[in-house]
């Protein structure tokens, strides 16, 4: 880039209730903070219809300062139990659903409009019309709709294709596979996110960055993925009358137990995913050079009072300084 | 006579059974888990009402509508007890559920008044008549409170706002305590006592619940009726919504042993998430009944390993129906472990999406063997004959055929219960057919007797694939590639790539004087005919196709001679542009069509001609050249060399083999131009006219560009009109063309015609 880009950094807020803690509201001002994406509800295939689920509940209003991005989270099963006759009625259900749930925030006109879908080439053509018809509604004629955009889908964007959108935000996080036992860290794998850095320049719609900074336990049973438990870490693993530490990242349960709300069994194991600093300061390195956006918003996921406790704001800022 | 025809019958549907189904797919497959289960969840079913729902708890959705049933049936069987059944279940639901306010409102003015007869609606309705008959107000004051609250507790779309009333339901709580006190039949009281309670739930009011469950349940005499466990529900939901876990949880225990309308949202509710939750738990249970229950309910978990609980239920309370539950569910997944995976088609693929047979399954399987012994053994649990049962299977699973097969000779006796002598039967045709090593024409006729006589084998619809799974590995280890191959396909899925091991293998058995009852299946069609010209056309297709057309001859000659022109082509016409699935009559074309032993021979001819008459040697090879292109992937008689030709076969190949969903071998495509192209030099060196030599140097650049078009470094899509950059060792006949032939007619009419030419001759 040659010329300065302005970088402002935001937040995902990804729980059912805002109601946020001092800590998160300090956190928030110290990064100086003004834009939270936050997700309204998800879209799933539920008893054979589609219906929206976690739909927010507003607890605590936030202060008018921050700018609201509604954010949608559309499940792939739902495109793929849709068909292109059911597409309007999808678009008029999310936009009622929008709607009702504005109502929580009279104050903070929406600027932009996030859909974050796992679309395959198999759904593509559906969500594609989606987007399409959502952007046609009269009611946010003038909002930027943006959607969320997976690295191999930049890098082979001419097969993959891309959404009829404003702007694009690419989630540089769940890169691994899951479910594989191999798998060391499914959040992010800066050797193999290598090997999609490309295209960017010619890649149609600016982008936004989604960096994550949260952590999750993955449990096996037999080899075989079972769970994910949330903001799980060695800490809460100590314990070695019920966990066996096999290496830093993989523990066994020694004793049938319950953790943090989920019975697991005796032999099942737990792998241990986090970003690290330095895993970040690599993204970003790799990133800066790649992203042309003269704009760009650096999203952090997510807001939690656990995942911000163990990253000093001062890392993140550094993050986003990488990328004047 | 008709005994023949009986016999065709059940032949013809013999051959039916053994050909494999073809799913419907779209663009590609969804990869299922494919593996055999044989245990009978039934055998439990009758003894509690719950079991279905013990294994489906994770297809819950699907059975919604299953559980609004059970509901209302409850629902309805239990008003039709209190009126000592004097109406029908359906003219009791018709005024409960059908009938609208206004028509209750009305039959109670009929009530009231004898003046005023019933309303039309349910005038000829035995329970309208009864309540007019007993004078049962209060009875209809309820039901017209209950409708006046059925819109502020029912179904919402999710995708409108659910504001509710709050305000009006309030006033209904307020009525219906005063009604509530009013009403002399403690039953109706209970009623409104769940109404009143439902309201406060839905309004959000958790605490109102608790105070409306206090101040209204003491008032009301011990009833027996499903109404306490809804209540007790709504209580649970409100205890959990105020944070107390642990009480919520074991009301819901409560709910999930005693309702079976309410059981799985019990399930789904109950919420405890720590080991200090649990043991509190533990502490307000009553007995060692409700304890198991405890743990019943941790074992209904998707990914629990219920042994664990299962010894601790049958520590607790070994008589409980759950642990026969949990029996069989733990069966049904090694089952999925173990059950055939040495010849399971699909072991592959099962273990890569599903991780399936789990690591540690041999494992789980002595634990939860020594556990059905002991259990089998101190004779505490409800059923006995259930575990010893479920012990021979184990030990089925185990590998130890010999030891199953003893218990269940052993047990046989003992079964009176015809669904578990069924479910052994079941387990002792899965051992036999799991026993079938060296399958001899004595095994044949037995397996034959199996597929088309046991019912059991009809009845339980995994038994074709595990017979024929095991057939197919059975007749591979045997050397019977083609029968192997007949248990698991129809004979057109070889076509895409005939293969000759399998071929002779069914030819073998074509040519048997007697083969067996099985056999004759394997290789006879709907029609009543064998395959056995259709592997002939197969095989010899197949000889011309690699190249060896002195041996395609002798074995489509073995073909009744009636049958050659069944399909005929003419590879020998000339088409200069692409032509695959182009007319070839035109009006200077005096069409001739030639079988494919006419075409071998007519090659015959041409090679012979070629070396003989040497002026027109040429013409001649010439002649050979156009007629293997025209049978190779690119020309219009493709059909005389394949049987299968997809038009996306452009790249991604191994060895000229495409992959091909409905093929287990691929689909070989005949894209190899070398013999072809070498005629078609043979004829340009010979020429004596330049015209022919510009033409077969044409035909040989089209050999060059569609080589290059499959070849591995070629990116060409056919779906696409651009005209590739052509690397230099494929464009020597074009540069032949420019460079000699320039001057020909036949230079400037291609010129004009070919667009790909034209191109290249610019460059």
């Amino acid at each position: 880039m040659n010329q300065e880009r302005s970088v402002k950094p935001a937040f995902y807020h990804w729980k059912n209730e805002i109601n946020l803690s001092n800590s998160e509201y300090q956190y928030l001002t110290q990064l100086d903070i003004k834009k939270l994406y936050i997700r309204f509800f998800d879209v799933d295939w539920k008893d054979n219809r589609v219906v929206p689920l976690s739909v927010l509940n507003v607890a605590t209003p936030l202060p008018d300062s921050f700018e609201i991005v509604p954010t949608i989270f559309i499940t792939n099963r739902t495109l793929t139990n849709s068909t292109q006759s059911t597409i309007p009625e999808l678009v008029q259900n999310i936009d009622k659903k929008l709607k009702q749930l504005s109502d929580s925030f009279k104050h903070q006109p929406f600027q932009e409009i996030q859909f974050d879908c796992d679309w395959t080439q198999q759904t593509k053509e559906k969500y594609f019309d989606f987007l399409n018809q959502f952007k046609k509604l009269q009611a946010f004629e003038h909002i930027t709709i943006s959607a969320t955009i997976r690295l191999h889908q930049i890098k082979y964007f001419e097969k993959t294709g891309v959404p009829n959108v404003d702007r694009g935000v690419l989630m540089f996080y769940n890169m691994g596979e899951i479910s594989a036992p191999e798998t060391t860290n499914s959040i992010i794998d800066i050797p193999i996110a290598k090997q999609y850095l490309s295209n960017f320049k010619k890649y149609p719609i600016p982008l936004d960055l989604a960096l994550p900074i949260f952590k999750w336990g993955i449990v096996f049973q037999d080899s075989k993925f079972i769970r994910i438990i949330n903001n799980l870490d060695a800490n809460d693993l100590i314990d070695s009358s019920r966990f066996n530490k096999i290496n830093e990242s993989r523990f066994e349960v020694i004793k049938s137990t319950y953790l943090n709300g989920y019975y697991l069994y005796q032999g099942d194991q737990i792998r241990l995913e986090k970003v690290l600093p330095n895993q970040l300061e690599q993204a970003a390195d790799l990133l800066s050079k790649e992203i042309q956006t003269s704009d760009l918003n650096i999203i952090f996921y997510h807001l939690d009072s656990t995942l911000i406790s163990d990253i000093p704001h001062e890392t993140l800022e550094d993050i986003c300084n990488r990328f004047h | 006579m008709k005994h023949w025809k009986i016999f065709v019958i059940v032949f013809i549907n013999f051959i039916f059974l053994l050909s494999p189904t073809r799913i419907a797919v779209g663009c590609g497959p969804i990869i299922f888990f494919e593996g055999y289960s044989f245990i009978n969840p039934d055998i439990i079913d009758r003894e509690s009402p719950y079991a279905p729902y013990f294994f489906y708890f994770k297809d819950f959705y699907e059975h919604f509508e299953k559980v609004k049933t059970i509901q209302t049936n409850e629902n309805l069987e239990e008003w039709q007890a209190i009126f000592c059944e004097q109406a029908s279940i359906k003219a009791i639901g018709d005024v409960i559920y059908n009938a609208p306010l206004s028509q209750i409102k009305l039959l109670k003015t009929s009530i009231n008044n004898k003046k005023y007869p019933i309303p039309p609606r349910l005038k000829a309705n035995h329970f309208a008549q009864h309540l007019k008959e007993n004078q049962c107000k209060y009875t209809v004051d309820y039901l017209i409170f209950a409708k006046e609250c059925e819109p502020h507790v029912t179904y919402y779309n999710e995708w409108e706002n659910p504001s509710r009333d709050t305000l009006r339901m309030e006033e209904l709580i307020s009525r219906g305590k005063s009604e509530f006190l009013k009403s002399k039949s403690n039953y109706i009281r209970l009623r409104y006592a769940y109404q009143l309670i439902r309201l406060a739930h839905y309004k959000k009011n958790y605490a109102q619940v608790m105070e409306l469950h206090d101040y209204l349940m003491p008032k009301i005499d011990p009833v027996e009726s499903i109404l306490n466990y809804w209540i007790l529900g709504h209580k649970a939901g409100a205890m959990m919504s105020m944070g107390d876990n642990v009480q919520a949880s074991y009301l819901f225990s409560l709910i999930f042993e005693n309702s079976a309308s309410k059981r799985e949202s019990a399930y789904r509710s109950f919420k405890i998430t720590s080991e200090e939750e649990w043991q509190e738990a533990l502490l307000l249970c009553q007995d060692d009944r409700e304890r198991s229950t405890f743990y019943a309910i941790r074992a209904s978990s998707e990914s629990s390993r219920a042994a664990e609980e299962m010894e601790k239920i049958y520590e607790l309370y070994p008589e409980s129906t759950n642990l026969e539950l949990l029996l069989v569910k733990e069966i049904k997944k090694l089952e999925k472990d173990l059950l055939g995976v040495v010849f399971n088609d699909k072991s592959r693929q099962n273990s890569q999406f599903y991780g399936i047979p789990r690591k540690k399954a041999g494992d789980y399987l002595i634990s939860m063997q020594k556990f059905v012994a002991k259990c089998v053994e101190e004779q505490k649990v409800k059923n006995t004959n259930v575990w010893k049962l479920a012990d021979g299977y184990l030990q089925f699973l185990a590998g130890d055929f010999y030891a199953a097969d003893k218990t269940f000779r052993k047990i046989e006796s003992d079964i009176k219960d015809p669904l578990l002598l069924e479910q052994l039967e079941v387990f002792r045709l899965a051992l036999r057919i799991n026993e079938f090593e060296d399958v001899d024409s004595e095994d044949e006729k037995e397996i034959a007797d199996i597929i088309l006589d046991d019912p059991l084998y009809k009845k339980y619809k995994d038994f074709p694939d595990f017979m024929n799974d095991r057939l197919n590995y059975v007749y591979k280890k045997q050397g019977n590639p083609g029968k192997a191959f007949r248990v698991h396909h129809n004979i057109s899925e070889l076509k895409p790539n005939p293969q000759l091991e399998i071929i002779n293998d069914l030819l073998a058995v074509c040519g048997k004087e007697d083969p067996s009852k099985f056999e004759r299946a394997l290789i006879t069609k709907k029609d009543g005919t064998t395959i056995k010209n259709d592997l002939l056309d197969m095989k010899g297709t197949h000889f011309l196709a690699i190249g060896q057309p002195e041996a395609a001859l002798e074995v489509l000659k073995r073909i009744p001679r009636a049958e050659w022109n069944n399909y005929q082509f003419n590879p020998f016409i000339e088409r200069i542009g692409p032509c695959i699935e182009c007319e070839l009559i035109s009006p200077a074309d005096t069409m001739v069509y030639f079988n494919k032993v006419e075409i071998i021979q007519k090659m015959f001819e041409l090679e012979y001609k070629a070396k003989a008459d040497y002026d027109n040697s040429a013409f001649f090879y010439y002649q050979l050249g156009t007629a293997h292109y025209n049978m190779s992937y690119f020309g219009h008689s493709w059909n005389a060399k394949d049987f299968f030709r997809s038009g996306s076969n452009w790249g991604y190949d191994k060895d000229g083999i495409f992959s091909d969903y409905y093929s287990p071998f691929g689909n070989r495509e005949n894209q190899d131009l070398t013999v072809a192209l070498e005629y078609f030099e043979k004829a340009r060196e010979k020429a004596s006219s330049k015209e022919l030599a510009a033409r077969a140097a044409f035909m040989a650049a089209r050999c060059e560009l569609n080589s290059y078009f499959v070849s591995k470094e070629s990116n060409y899509n056919s779906y696409k009109n651009n005209i590739p950059q052509l690397p230099a060792e494929y464009q020597r006949y074009y540069q032949l063309l420019k460079d000699f032939y320039s001057d020909t007619q036949f230079y400037q009419d291609i010129i004009h015609e070919c667009k790909f030419f034209a191109a290249y001759a610019r460059n």
